[in-house]
């Protein structure tokens, strides 16, 4: 580990050695349904080629990597200097998508008393993101409210593709309560499930391969959408993080927007500032997986075409097979761009106030 | 170029790699339908500790070969020559020589 600058990062997946881990925070009679059936969130579509960890991440004694503190301390925080770890979970994202929703919110209520109480506990520098069932905006606001005031919660992780559109007011109450709690919002993209299929607007790919390489498609519908949708004028605070969505097509999108509402603008007439301001001043984009163009000049490059250097913010995503470290993930930016991409945006968005 | 003591020859298995540190440098050996290889334990891609990969037999058409599999991107490299197993992928991995006297594996470093 040879860098030198701070470094929060915002997308480390940490989870359970075994499910049992949660039971303790499960009311008896949802225990009772789950113990026959286990968990119950689906995660995989594919039968994809790739490990989903770096085989490199497990302790070997069976458990499952991400689930030790003390390997993820010497992988990952200790050996390339991570000041901050947003924990963000692993799998637990599924439970926006299961059918049964009381299921649901009494995992995503387990979970983040789970996460407090287990995982934020043993270190300072880990950060927290609440999981919460979608399916369900009455819970997920009430558990926004139980946790926003603890002092290492930042925000809450949901699937970047949903049911609705994230702008529908269906979900408003959940993207009002983080506007009023402070909390950011962030979105982590998930393998497609039943009944949220939307993978791509060509229908359901055959591959891993197909669909990891289109990954970027939701991210850009949601903003677009959300900006469209008046959203940010209303909460002005809400602030969202993309993790893994990608960020070098964003000079296309954002030219694109800008040049439809010089148009189209009588569609969407709350706006007051360019959507490509709302860019700017609501999302941020988590840079992993490293983009590998056959040069880094042309990476450097969009950097420059739209300030990117204000909107990246570094996630390793270990223990993910794709994971990136802090040295190669800086390949692609110059040397001035290191600090606000490893630390300075990140902070800023959490409103750290050392 | 000098000969550095890595193990002695019965102390490499068949398909599995045994990682020593010569001079600061991680060196994986493997024996594999009994003759020996050694890599440099370090990905050309982004650095992985690729001998913590798996071993793999690979099937393309009517070809076999036996490969390392890094466990961070999984990519594929013929253990025997050091080649991507896709033509795709420019990078290789670094090999050594190696010596054998009484029994005992010198790399050539």
């Amino acid at each position: 580990m040879n860098s030198k600058n701070k470094i929060i990062d915002c997308d480390l997946h940490n989870t359970f050695v075994n499910q049992s881990m949660l039971y303790p925070y499960l009311a008896k009679d949802i225990l009772q349904r789950i113990k026959t059936r286990g968990l119950g969130y689906s995660q995989e579509l594919y039968h994809k080629t790739a490990a989903n960890k770096r085989l490199d991440a497990f302790t070997g004694d069976g458990a499952t990597a991400g689930s030790s503190y003390e390997k993820i301390i010497e992988d990952w925080i200790d050996k390339h200097g991570i000041d901050y770890a947003v924990l963000t979970g692993e799998g637990i994202i599924g439970i926006s998508s299961m059918p049964n929703s009381d299921i649901a919110t009494a995992l995503s209520s387990a979970y983040n008393s789970w996460l407090v109480e287990e995982w934020l506990s043993l270190d300072k520098r880990f950060l927290g993101s609440l999981h919460l069932a979608i399916q369900n905006p009455e819970h997920a606001v009430s558990e926004i409210y139980k946790w926003a005031n603890h002092p290492q919660i930042v925000q809450v992780t949901l699937p970047i593709a949903n049911t609705l559109p994230l702008s529908h007011r269906f979900y408003r109450p959940i993207l009002q309560a983080l506007n009023d709690t402070n909390l950011v919002l962030s979105l982590h993209f998930k393998q497609p499930t039943a009944n949220n299929y939307s993978s791509t607007p060509i229908g359901l790919l055959d591959s891993y391969f197909a669909w990891h390489s289109l990954i970027c498609l939701p991210y850009q519908a949601q903003i677009v959408d959300l900006i469209a949708s008046g959203v940010f004028d209303e909460l002005k605070n809400l602030r969202i993080i993309l993790l893994e969505g990608g960020f070098t097509w964003l000079p296309h999108l954002l030219w694109r927007m800008d040049k439809e509402f010089k148009a189209l603008w009588q569609e969407i007439p709350t706006l007051k500032h360019s959507p490509s301001e709302y860019v700017y001043q609501h999302f941020r984009f988590g840079i992993q997986p490293k983009e590998e163009a056959p040069s880094s000049d042309y990476i450097k490059s969009i950097v420059n075409m739209i300030s990117a250097e204000k909107l990246l913010i570094f996630a390793g995503d270990y223990p993910h097979w794709d994971a990136d470290t802090p040295d190669y993930a800086m390949q692609n930016f110059i040397k001035e761009h290191h600090h606000p991409i490893l630390y300075q945006n990140a902070a800023d968005i959490y409103n750290f106030i050392n | 170029m000098e000969r550095y003591y890595f193990c002695k020859e019965h102390e490499l298995a068949e398909g599995e790699f045994f990682v020593k540190t010569i001079l600061d440098r991680k060196i994986g050996g493997i024996k594999l339908d009994d003759k020996l290889y050694f890599i440099l334990d370090y990905c050309p891609h982004a650095g992985a500790p690729i001998c913590k990969g798996k071993v793999k037999n690979i099937i393309i058409k009517d070809d076999e070969l036996v490969a390392i599999r890094c466990p961070w991107h999984n990519w594929l490299f013929n253990i025997q020559d050091g080649l991507p197993v896709i033509i795709h992928i420019k990078q290789k991995l670094l090999h050594f020589h190696y010596e054998i006297l009484s029994n005992e594996i010198y790399i050539m470093l």
